[in-house]
């Protein structure tokens, strides 16, 4: 995951990361639609946003999310232990859909044209199961709400509202961020973000682990059977079999989107420096 | 816009250390994530309440009571309905319960009670510079603790772009109550993208504005706006949270406060 280490060389990447997070947390807090469980989680137009983030911005988008989680825990006092999986789920929330897109279409713009849908969506549900499956594997292991309940919920509203929010959102904001110069491929290196050789296989890891946490939370039975198989039938010490099985999809779907994301050193684009000739030439312009 | 919960008080949660009471946070979580015998939880419950009162908290209650009332019910109905359970006295289809359960379910109400309120503690005594400077000083690099103290920074002002722009369509005459989910939805996006043009809009400026200030610049050693001293309580709190969450440890070891052998 090497474009999520260098993007911090880039003073508008560090940017972008602050200001994908303050809108994520800015427009989550007020803007509620109907609520899943009660107290929980509702469903909230901003789950589009790291989607379209993520495919717009990149590593910074998956960074921001994160952050805006947890300035959104910090403003609603709910800091806590399960801010730690929320920071990690979201991040994975715009990481698997930017990288996914890569694996997918490559160089290709995500610029929400209708024909893009069918890319668009499989990517975005993806991030929404990554962020579900861990989510939700981390606050049921810590016995604080049911592993299916919360899974679900969040898979329901990140990948459907996401989704649709997303497909709505990418058209319009496209053309805005390129024409400031603001897309990932204008900043960072070709070298910084272009995938591995490996990342379609990171793509169907990422797959089946979203997979294996979806069916966990569907049919307990079905997980409970799987752990029994590989020999933890009664689970892990005080982890139930169901909330292990969240457990190991959440790791195969952070080890797929290793695998999707550039392993090998990339040539840096250009180190970050004060543009002082970006400034001589506005001056210039004004006057 | 007032979001942060933090208040302006000199109470001694707040005179303490921003890393002390990072770091404390681990051990005090662990109390309440001990026990599952909603006898020992309303116990922690009451414990992270004095916290509460510790860190001049009190006020702040008002705002997540609410929520407070919502998580004890909806979690003792949900565990209660969902626990697996070898002998249920109840069932239909996958739901079933026992008195064992609803147990279970009220304790884990208080465990997220007891969560909340050392959250609402917390920040209410820690200012969000204080959070990330204590960031800084566990490690977490300069340039990603900057970001976040920015996305502190710009949430009340993006916020009130929102609530402006909500404002100024609802005068025109939308009505984001009526409808259902999906009209609705309709109705929001188009609100979110004067909030997304204007956050593009300011990068550039911001840019300009942290590189004007030297961020990348080659440095040998930063130095920080506020400085915090360490003082004898600062030991001492650490201590005391690190005390409590080994003796929360080993009573249940020993089978205290446990009414189902998971977490």
């Amino acid at each position: 995951m090497r474009d999520t280490v260098v993007m911090w060389r880039y003073t508008k990447m560090v940017v972008l990361v602050a200001l994908t997070g303050a809108a994520y947390a800015a427009i989550m807090i007020p803007f509620k639609i109907a609520t899943i469980v009660p107290g929980f989680t509702e469903v909230r137009p901003a789950a589009g946003i790291p989607v379209v983030c993520g495919l717009l911005f990149g590593p910074a988008a998956a960074w921001g999310a994160a952050f805006g989680n947890v300035v959104g825990d910090v403003f609603g006092g709910m800091l806590g232990p399960g801010s730690v999986f929320g920071f990690i789920g979201n991040f994975m929330l715009a990481y698997v859909p930017y990288r996914m897109w890569r694996a997918l279409r490559g160089d290709r713009p995500a610029d929400g044209s209708p024909g893009q849908l069918p890319w668009l969506i499989p990517c975005a549900v993806a991030g929404a199961l990554a962020c579900a499956a861990i989510i939700g594997f981390g606050v049921a292991a810590m016995g604080m709400v049911p592993y299916s309940v919360l899974t679900l919920a969040i898979a329901a509203n990140n990948g459907v509202v996401g989704t649709i929010v997303a497909a709505i959102l990418l058209p319009i904001l496209y053309p805005l961020a390129r024409s400031f110069g603001l897309l990932y491929k204008d900043i960072l290196g070709p070298g910084e973000y272009t995938s591995g050789r490996v990342s379609w296989a990171g793509m169907i890891v990422v797959w089946v682990g979203a997979g294996i946490a979806l069916l966990a939370a569907i049919f307990a039975a079905l997980a409970e059977d799987l752990m029994a198989q590989i020999g933890f039938a009664e689970g892990l010490g005080l982890i139930a079999p169901q909330v292990l099985a969240g457990g190991i999809s959440s790791v195969v779907i952070i080890v797929g989107a290793v695998l999707m994301s550039p392993l090998r050193r990339g040539r840096p684009a250009e180190p970050m420096r004060p543009r002082t000739s970006d400034i001589c030439s506005d001056e210039s312009d004004a006057g | 816009m007032k979001m942060s919960l933090y208040r302006r008080v000199n109470s001694p949660a707040h005179r303490r250390h921003p890393v002390v009471k990072l770091l404390a946070l681990v051990p005090l979580f662990v109390l309440p994530l001990a026990f599952n015998d909603p006898v020992w939880s309303l116990a922690v419950f009451v414990l992270t309440l004095g916290l509460v009162a510790l860190a001049g908290a009190l006020p702040s209650l008002h705002r997540v009571w609410g929520l407070g009332a919502i998580l004890l019910v909806m979690s003792t109905l949900l565990w209660a309905l969902m626990l697996p359970e070898r002998e249920p006295t109840w069932a239909l289809g996958p739901l079933h319960a026992s008195p064992i359960s609803l147990l279970y379910g009220l304790a884990m109400g208080l465990r997220l009670n007891a969560l909340l309120m050392i959250g609402v503690a917390y920040v209410t005594c820690t200012r969000p510079e204080e959070f990330t400077f204590a960031l800084r000083r566990i490690g977490v690099p300069a340039t990603a603790t900057l970001a976040l103290s920015l996305t502190f920074r710009l949430v009340p002002m993006l916020a009130a772009t929102a609530d402006t722009v909500t404002q100024a369509q609802m005068a025109r005459g939308l009505d984001l109550r009526r409808g259902g989910p999906l009209t609705r939805l309709k109705r929001y996006v188009p609100l979110i993208v004067p909030i997304m043009a204007y956050a593009l809009r300011s990068a550039d400026d911001l840019t300009r504005a942290l590189e004007s200030r030297g961020l990348g610049a080659a440095s040998r050693g930063r130095t920080e706006y506020f400085e915090y001293d360490l003082d004898a309580w600062d030991v001492l709190l650490p201590v005391i949270a690190l005390a409590l969450a080994a003796v929360a440890i080993w009573a249940r070891l020993q089978g205290y406060g446990e009414i189902v052998g998971r977490l």
